[in-house]
């Protein structure tokens, strides 16, 4: 994926509402793969924020906090999965608290206002629903968290 | 312009002037204590509001002296804390939590539109008269007071810096970090 593809359309389509607890962020559901139920909390593995099903196979799941970092446990809050492919072929389940599939809606996207921002900052964009920011976010952003942990 | 508008614009003129000489070249400023110990000042034009209990919704992954947006007017507009910004220090707050800010006007360019943000707020401001008598160099607790000021004077005995608000919020800390 290259850079350019991380700046979202801001066309009218599909876009996925994702929740985790009070982090809300919007992206196209063409960068999702599935959207499960998640029957059961992931566990902790030996790799810090990588956490697995006892039968899950290789499944990596991944939980984000309110600050868009990852966690080492899955809060009981997070009960539905978003299916990412890595640009390496690598399934990542993320687990929310809530999605909510968004038809036909057309953000209307501000800049983060640059005084907020560090180079490290991953979050560029907004929008506002119910009066309330919601943080735009690519299948791209959620894997350079991957890499940020990989290089600890 | 017919002489009689000219000749009105002259008078206009010379009653600044003469206003000038009955404050004793003085200028109003507000006084923000952002830190324990250490101010600022800020032409009293660009200090707008104080907006009690506000609520700021966090921007994740921000820089540290980001606290958020806030819903002010019809818009969405940063709020910085002061502290972390030129003293990487985080401003003192009552019970953790902030109780006010102070919205702010800063125009990057003559003609362009007004832009505005927040700043946290542990104390109320003051208004304070400053006259050329005042000035003092700046201090030396941040590395920004010479790129962010217009001038410094003498304030309880303090150096207080006189801050321009285009080029203190204006801008992007992104490199400097």
């Amino acid at each position: 994926m290259t850079m350019d593809e991380q700046t979202l359309s801001t066309e009218q389509g599909k876009y996925v509402l994702l929740r985790a607890d009070k982090l809300r962020l919007l992206m196209p559901q063409t960068e999702i793969d599935a959207i499960e139920h998640l029957d059961s909390q992931p566990q902790p593995s030996e790799i810090p924020c990588f956490l697995t099903m006892p039968d899950g196979g290789d499944t990596c799941y991944l939980v984000l906090s309110d600050d868009f970092t990852l966690l080492e446990t899955c809060p009981d809050d997070r009960f539905v999965t978003t299916r990412i492919t890595t640009e390496e072929g690598m399934e990542t389940e993320w687990c929310w608290s809530e999605t909510r599939v968004l038809q036909d809606f057309t953000p209307e996207i501000y800049e983060i206002p640059a005084i907020l921002l560090n180079t490290a900052s991953p979050l560029r964009q907004y929008t506002l629903m119910d009066n309330q920011p919601v943080f735009v976010c690519s299948s791209y952003t959620l894997q350079q968290l991957l890499l940020g942990v990989e290089h600890e | 312009m017919s002489d009689q508008e000219t000749l009105l614009q002259e008078k206009e003129g010379a009653s600044v002037q003469e206003e000038l000489k009955i404050v004793g070249k003085t200028a109003p400023a507000r006084i923000l204590e952002f830190a324990t110990g250490h101010r600022l000042a800020l032409p009293i034009h660009t200090t707008l509001e104080i907006v009690e209990d506000p609520e700021i919704f966090p921007v994740p992954g921000t820089a540290p002296h980001g606290m958020g947006i806030l819903p002010w007017q019809e818009s969405w507009i940063p709020v910085i804390d002061l502290g972390r910004l030129l003293l990487q220090q985080d401003t003192p707050l009552e019970e953790g939590k902030v109780k006010y800010v102070l919205t702010l006007a800063y125009q990057r360019v003559a003609g362009e539109p007004l832009e505005y943000c927040a700043v946290l707020l542990p104390r109320l401001p003051e208004t304070v008269f400053v006259s050329d008598e005042m000035a003092c160099k700046l201090p030396d607790d941040s590395p920004l007071w010479p790129r962010v000021s217009l001038s410094c004077f003498t304030y309880k005995g303090e150096p207080t810096p006189i801050v321009d608000t285009a080029r203190l919020f204006g801008r992007s800390y992104e490199t400097a970090e």
